[in-house]
């Protein structure tokens, strides 16, 4: 018993996934139908959009740095593919890559700001915030790109029951959690936001490993975009719109620090999932709408409170 | 509960006599107005005195609307509303909308548009850093109508009238088409944009009519499905998990309808949607049954019966202070008529 505590204290992953059970377990007592397929299938759609934002935003966090214009960049990339299939008559293969070129393209113009020119991140991804979102307003001239290619129906195609935009969410976690945890590239990510003196000692080119970061969490909000975009069928400017704080939230809460060099993939995707049960728990469960930002407040806090003290405890 | 009429019938016929007056003696072209039925009625509902409209006439008079986002397909409904009627009643019309949603930048707009020269000015006062610029116009004798959202003491400003969709009555509308689309009986969600006055009390006008009228069904309490496209699919998604009773959904927002459409195909259930707005989008999912109706906030007719209150205000009629026109429910039956319009607007 004294072990498996001392486990789940020194384990982020494991703490939350307590915490996860109890949330579960409460929402389902005051609610039964808070564990019907219907609830776990929808939630799973929903985190896979936000999830995928959620896996650069972790790199990014790990490697000391963080982006604010996440949501932006999805909405643009939705905007963008949608325009060029449609008003520009490209492919939608060709017209999805080069929507996400465009992620990959803002996620490196973001990272050589604040990497080569030494801009606060804080400033260059707030400042790309309000630029990629007022991009797709423009391009879309304010309003949905609609109707779309009938072939676009295959990026939301269901396999086993599931959307696509959740397979490929799977599929991009696993590589990704691997990555960071096994790869080179993911122990020069927790070396440069650990330490970045020292990781330059060490003969690691910490620009190179910040602004790789940087594009890649563009990549991934862009195609998150694109994956949404497909879902409902419109390539709409509105897509993303507060998911930066959400983000960020979700992964701190999954125990990724913000100073960087600490979290994994794994656990900043818990937090997504345990931030989105809590946020469906709270409308099943009937707690007036004005008071469930309140409660996911408080429990984001908690959370964070509780992490601290693991870590104080641990250390 | 039945629809109030705005419109005395003496009014009406001497209205339309005057309308009839102008078409005769060559003030517009002969183009028809696309404006149904109810909001030609409304809009004549403003031309009293039918004797000295006769006489007078607006040709090549300067009016202009001033507002925001020039790109915003709704935006643009209204501009081919102003375009329209100030077209048919010979005036000059210019429609002068920013870029952005920036009042500083509809305020710059508005005094270029006094500086140029105005006979009449048509408002989108959604802010109340506009409201200076509505006196500035008045105490240089220049008319004023503000559509689309109420100005507080209007007339302390000068303001010739207020043209705006009555949210009160158009919730109580949507809570009849509803109810008897759903046989008097079921649970109904209610979802909003966000917490603001206008979406409140639609909401809350939606519950009163429905107790009153179809006491056995049960509206749940409002919800916030917000603005984001997967966050509101998923708020919705849930309330319809969290009672298996739910029938029927309705949304004081515009994006609701495509929210609980999806929200109900990827649940499986069988949904009577009623949102707002006739946006493309949302008229092909009324067209296609995943949707039931949208309330069609009335901002076509609002813009071109601006343009008649500057007509009668220029001829020395009196207007009314605020005029609160139909928002008609939008089906299957009478979705044509609003594809109509937006091929107009060119949206």
């Amino acid at each position: 018993m004294l072990a498996l505590r001392g486990r789940v204290l020194r384990s982020p992953e494991l703490s939350l996934i307590v915490a996860l059970l109890v949330a579960i377990v409460i929402f389902t007592l005051v609610s039964p139908a808070f564990a019907s397929g219907a609830t776990v299938e929808s939630t799973i759609r929903t985190i896979a959009f936000i999830g995928l934002v959620a896996i650069g935003q972790t790199m990014l966090l790990i490697a000391g740095e963080f982006d604010l214009s996440v949501g932006s960049v999805a909405s643009l990339g939705a905007v963008v593919a949608a325009v060029l299939m449609t008003r520009s008559d490209l492919p939608i293969a060709l017209a999805v890559v080069l929507a996400l070129c465009v992620g990959l393209g803002v996620g490196l113009v973001n990272g050589l700001l604040t990497v080569k020119v030494g801009l606060p991140a804080l400033i260059v991804t707030l400042g790309m915030l309000f630029a990629a979102r007022g991009g797709a307003y423009v391009i879309s001239d304010g309003r949905e790109v609609y109707p779309l290619p009938d072939g676009v129906r295959t990026l939301a195609s269901s396999i086993l029951g599931l959307p696509l935009s959740v397979w490929v969410f799977a599929a991009l976690a696993l590589v990704a959690d691997a990555v960071v945890r096994r790869s080179g590239f993911g122990r020069r990510l927790y070396a440069t936001g650990g330490n970045a003196e020292a990781a330059t000692l060490a003969g690691i080119r910490t620009d190179r490993v910040k602004i790789a970061a940087f594009v890649i969490t563009g990549g991934f909000a862009a195609l998150a975009g694109v994956l949404l975009m497909a879902r409902l069928r419109s390539g709409d400017p509105q897509i993303g719109i507060e998911w930066e704080l959400s983000v960020i939230a979700a992964v701190v809460v999954g125990g990724v620090s913000l100073r960087g060099g600490i979290g994994s993939v794994a656990g900043a995707l818990l937090g997504v999932l345990f931030l989105q049960v809590v946020s469906t728990g709270l409308v099943i469960a009937g707690v007036e709408s004005a008071l469930q930002p309140v409660a996911v407040g408080v429990v984001m806090i908690a959370a964070l409170a509780l992490d601290q003290l693991r870590r104080t405890r641990t250390a | 509960m039945a629809p109030t009429s705005f419109i005395p019938r003496a009014r009406l016929a001497a209205g339309l006599c005057a309308l009839t007056a102008l078409f005769a003696v060559g003030c517009g072209d002969s183009k028809e107005s696309s404006a149904d039925t109810s909001a030609q009625a409304s809009a004549t509902s403003t031309t009293a005195g039918a004797a000295g409209t006769k006489e007078c006439t607006v040709e090549g008079k300067k009016i202009q609307y001033v507002g925001p986002l020039k790109s915003n397909p709704v935006l643009q409904v209204m501009a081919a509303g102003f375009s329209e009627k100030a077209d048919e009643l010979g005036f000059d019309g210019e429609v002068m909308l920013t870029e952005d949603a920036d009042p500083q930048r509809v305020l710059a707009l508005g005094k270029q548009a006094l500086a140029q020269g105005s006979d009449g000015m048509v408002l989108q006062a959604f802010d109340p850093s506009l409201y200076p610029l509505i006196k500035e116009a008045t105490d240089q004798g220049i008319p004023v109508v503000v559509t689309h959202s109420p100005v507080p003491d209007g007339d302390k400003l000068g303001l010739s009238q207020t043209i705006r969709p009555d949210p009160e009555r158009y919730g109580a509308e949507a809570a009849a088409a509803i109810g008897e689309q759903i046989g008097g009986r079921g649970v109904v969600a209610v979802t909003q944009g966000s917490l603001n006055p206008t979406e409140n009390l639609a909401a809350e006008s939606f519950k009163s009519a429905m107790a009153e009228q179809f006491p056995d069904v049960k509206v749940l309490e409002s919800q916030i499905e917000g603005f984001e496209p997967a966050a509101a699919i998923a708020r919705a998604s849930s309330i319809l998990q969290s009672d298996k009773d739910v029938v029927a959904a309705f949304s004081t927002t515009g994006g609701g309808v495509k929210t609980w459409s999806s929200a109900a195909d990827e649940s499986g259930r069988d949904v009577v949607i009623v949102g707002m707005d006739y946006t493309r989008p949302n008229l092909d999912l009324v067209r296609s049954g995943r949707a039931f109706a949208v309330v069609a906030q009335p901002i076509f007719d609002e813009h071109a019966l601006a343009v008649e209150a500057l007509r009668d205000v220029i001829c020395g009629e009196q207007v009314e202070a605020e005029v609160l026109p139909e928002s008609p429910i939008v089906t299957r039956d009478n979705v044509d008529d609003y594809y109509a319009i937006l091929e107009k607007a060119g949206t």
